[in-house]
């Protein structure tokens, strides 16, 4: 068993990064890996650096210190588009759409082929407008493709950025807590939507509270406190260590 | 009498989904209390509901045996329900004498007013060190103690206190829980809501535990944390062993 993990690839790893706000050390020397097709849930509790990990992974914040390596290449202080054209892309804790595009168009708007096109002329692609609409599909909110994104409900919004997230055709998904302010119909939706692109071979990286989500959907978790990684293990490990539990009451 | 009934209280943002799923509890007249329970539980709403921050959409807020569903903040207020928020709230670049004054609006004669900071200032030394300093220029610590402050200034019957240790150092957070525990001494009844379970629990008698917008289970606070539930609530509920 630990020989056939071997075999498998790194396809994230964070070496040694840390950075500070201010006079708060957000992330301090934290490392760790995300195998190439699991799904690996970051914890931890409130003030742990999880989203700070995040934003430096996504290329929105430099670190002080450290390297990100994605698929083998050093992807440290890159700009997010670079990343994301790398073929990381993220959600946002908070939900962040242009209310006055519609779904469609929000759906094309962080798409790859922009550039000398878009300023010329203003219209979609063929080829993105279908893609677009099969994936509003897959999340099953294409009937609202012409509506303004603003008119959508807070669930619907989540779905829209869930699935523009894939009009970049992402190898590494990071989501930053999928299931906060989701009712519980929506969440297995969202997390079967996960698990099918799992299976076809999208590795997710996903940052949540919701434990019973993250227990029941990741093959791996790493814990982090205090800016710093506390424990990694299998969701049943984590799940029976104490130090995780003493993180999480405050007892340190 | 209970001092405070919160009865199969319902309550969410907006057209969001419902935060509180029917919360009760009961709150005495000078009992210390601490609701804890993982991210999302509710903790913070159910204060901002109390506080009437959130107009419950189902249940009833009692206090001292009177409906009070619907009222405004500052009509809690008057009713002797003070709300410390999560962030201080001070205003930055007034005086902390002004910070404070500003708490006391409700109080028409001067002379109590005056009475009343001189107890803050003997409850908070340091804050009268820095009576004439502009409140954004204290550090969070004494800006938590100016919150706390204008909350003594009021006298109220009960002060809710959202996270008295958020951003705070370990050492200095343990100085404001001390404080809270002296709101308790001296006949204020109090309400914390504490990320840090540990030392939220270890500063009042009461323990309330929240998850999922409703009250899980409630108990003296020294036994809350031995309660096998806690790790269920915190790291998720035992599962059925994978297949191999």
């Amino acid at each position: 068993m630990e020989r056939e993990e071997q075999l498998v690839a790194d396809l994230l790893e964070v070496r040694e990064i840390s950075k500070a706000y201010g006079g708060v050390q957000a992330v301090d020397r934290c490392s760790f890996t995300v195998k190439e097709g699991s799904i690996t849930g970051l914890i931890g509790p409130n003030g742990a650096g999880k989203t700070t990990a995040f934003d430096i992974i996504s290329g929105i914040v430099t670190p002080d210190e450290g390297t990100v390596w994605f698929d083998g290449i050093d992807v440290t202080g890159w700009m997010p588009h670079r990343v994301t054209r790398r073929g990381v892309n993220r959600t946002f804790q908070i939900t962040r759409t242009l209310g006055d595009l519609t779904v469609l168009e929000n759906m094309v708007v962080g798409s790859p082929s922009e550039g000398w096109r878009g300023l010329i002329g203003s219209r979609i692609l063929r080829v993105e407008e279908d893609r677009a609409m099969e994936l509003l599909r897959f999340v099953g909110i294409d009937q609202l493709a012409a509506a303004p994104a603003e008119s959508l409900s807070y669930g619907q919004k989540k779905l829209l950025e869930f699935a523009s997230v894939l009009m970049t055709e992402p190898n590494l998904i990071m989501l930053d807590e999928p299931a906060s302010g989701v009712n519980p119909a929506l969440m297995e939706r969202i997390l079967d939507h996960i698990r099918q692109l799992n299976s076809s071979g999208i590795t997710f990286l996903i940052v949540e509270h919701n434990m019973d989500v993250v227990m029941s959907v990741c093959s791996s978790i790493v814990v982090m406190a205090h800016g710093e990684v506390l424990s990694k293990g299998t969701p049943e490990a984590i799940r029976e260590d104490d130090t995780v539990l003493d993180a999480y009451l405050g007892r340190v | 009498m209970a001092l405070l009934e919160v009865n199969g209280v319902v309550a969410g943002y907006g057209v969001g989904p419902d935060i509180l799923t029917g919360v009760t509890l009961t709150i005495e007249e000078r009992g210390s209390y601490c609701i804890v329970g993982p991210n999302g539980a509710g903790k913070s709403t159910l204060l901002r509901t109390v506080a009437g921050i959130l107009k419950p959409r189902a249940g009833e807020i009692r206090l001292n045996g009177v409906t009070m569903n619907g009222s405004r903040p500052d009509q809690m207020l008057a009713a002797g329900v003070c709300f410390v928020t999560q962030d201080a709230s001070i205003f930055p670049t007034m005086t902390v004498r002004e910070n404070l004054a500003m708490g006391g609006y409700l109080i028409k004669d001067r002379a109590l007013l005056r009475e009343r900071m001189d107890l803050v200032y003997e409850t908070f030394p340091a804050l009268a060190e820095r009576k004439g300093q502009n409140a954004g220029n204290l550090s969070g610590g004494e800006q938590q103690m100016v919150s706390l402050g204008r909350a003594l200034l009021v006298e109220p019957k009960l002060v809710m206190i959202d996270e008295p240790s958020l951003g705070l150092a370990p050492m200095i957070a343990d100085q404001i829980f001390e404080k809270i525990r002296d709101f308790a001494d001296i006949g204020i009844t109090v309400v914390l809501v504490e990320q840090n379970a540990v030392k939220g629990l270890e500063s009042v008698d009461w323990g309330f535990v929240l998850d999922l917008g409703s009250l899980e289970f409630e108990g003296p606070a020294d036994g809350i944390l031995a309660d096998p539930r806690i790790r269920e609530l915190y790291l998720g509920k035992q599962l059925a062993p994978r297949e191999k």
